[in-house]
């Protein structure tokens, strides 16, 4: 008597089955959505606040708008993976600079040399034979002159943060960053102001 | 007209258009989606690898039998479209290959101390000869010498500490900060001459360097 009390009659364990089978799969089916809701507004956010100075960083290195795009996405893929803690924005910014770069370094070692550089191509469509000149002399330069070049100038770090986003001793980015400006100045001879 | 404003004025070209906008966030959702560990793996059937070997194969060898027809055609005009610049530093094998480029000798210590790695032969735009001593790793030591008497360190960086030592009757000037010299110039003989390192030496260990260099 007391089994029949504790133990449900069939069709309604049946029920109960099916119930929790429908439960969970709905689970599934909601935490997917939110899980996918959640991917698309923190790479929506890392590609507005940083977007284009990943893809500046990668086209530096690269000089294909394609490449530098993957670049763009890997280094997303990497953020969310690996869900990294901040101490501010500007940490998050140079960590996000730091593994486009690795990310980038890495590809140039295995891509074949390619000839669409899109931003070449624009300058001479463009006729601006003034920066055409400055970046082909950019271009020339060896990549740990390249990249230093680009932080300073471009994205206006100091030597000690862009030391902390390369992983080098500061000495030696203040030694390439030197060395950068002068292969530049033999090239771009007086005309420029290197400061 | 700084470099700084024409760097700046180059790299804004570069932005996410909409559609590399949209090809990243569609390209990150799969990666994610897929998990970490299969994010990009794509199975191919057994034949369809073959068939990609025997396609790409094909693809090879169509391309280098066209590019062979029209290589004699297109060699004259190369060069159009684009500037081309060349790297200012060229590699020597030996210091007396450097000399015989430059068209005169320099002198120095054929090791130094804590800088067991490669050593780097290089004319910088034909004028000028730099020789980079490493350490294997990211520390290295560069010596200069070139006709002239200006300051050829390629060091622009402002030091705290500038001042002059004489060295075999030279005056050479140190620049450093913390009693560490980071880089020395000095003239002699009609040319200017440089000692620049990564990681700045005591001064004592800088100055018996520059005695040895000629």
């Amino acid at each position: 008597m007391d089994g029949a009390v504790l133990r449900a009659p069939l069709a309604l364990r049946l029920r109960r089955r099916i119930y929790m089978a429908f439960s969970a799969f709905a689970g599934r089916s909601e935490g997917r959505a939110s899980g996918e809701a959640d991917v698309n507004a923190r790479a929506e956010r890392l590609l507005d606040q940083y977007g284009n100075s990943i893809l500046r960083l990668a086209y530096s290195y690269l000089h294909n708008r394609s490449d530098a795009e993957e670049i763009v996405q890997d280094t997303l893929i990497r953020f969310l993976q690996e869900a990294p803690a901040f101490n501010d924005a500007n940490h998050e910014k140079a960590w996000c600079l730091r593994v486009a770069g690795n990310l980038a370094k890495n590809r140039i070692k295995y891509n074949a040399v390619r000839d669409a550089d899109e931003l070449s191509e624009e300058l001479v469509e463009a006729q601006r034979e003034d920066l055409s000149f400055v970046w082909e002399a950019v271009k020339a330069l060896p990549v740990k002159y390249r990249e230093v070049i680009h932080l300073f100038y471009h994205e206006g770090y100091s030597t000690a943060e862009i030391a902390d986003i390369l992983q080098r001793k500061e000495a030696t980015v203040r030694s390439d960053l030197s060395r950068g400006r002068e292969q530049l100045k033999a090239v771009l001879k007086e005309a420029y102001d290197f400061g | 007209m700084t470099l700084a404003e024409n760097y700046h004025e180059i790299m804004n070209r570069i932005e996410l258009t909409p559609e590399g906008r949209a090809r990243i966030l569609d390209g990150v959702r799969q990666a994610e989606l897929a998990g970490p560990a299969r994010a990009r793996m794509i199975q191919f059937p057994q034949w369809k690898r073959w068939a990609a070997v025997a396609a790409c194969a094909a693809v090879v060898l169509l391309a280098a039998v066209t590019l062979q027809n029209q290589k004699a055609a297109t060699a004259p005009n190369e060069s159009q479209g684009s500037v081309q610049i060349a790297n200012p530093f060229e590699d020597y094998d030996t210091l007396a290959d450097a000399a015989r480029a430059v068209g005169f000798e320099l002198t120095v210590p054929e090791r130094i101390d804590g800088f067991s790695g490669d050593k780097t032969v290089q004319v910088m735009s034909g004028t000028t000869i730099q020789i980079i001593y490493s350490d294997g790793s990211d520390n290295r030591l560069f010596i200069r010498k070139a006709p002239g008497s200006e300051d050829i360190s390629g060091d622009y960086n402002k030091y705290d500490e500038i001042r002059t030592a004489a060295v075999n009757g030279c005056d050479v000037t140190l620049k450093g900060s913390s009693g560490a010299v980071s880089t020395a110039v000095w003239t002699s003989g009609g040319y200017s001459y440089a000692v620049s390192a990564d990681v700045p030496l005591r001064a004592e260990t800088m100055t018996a360097l520059i005695a040895q260099i000629a």
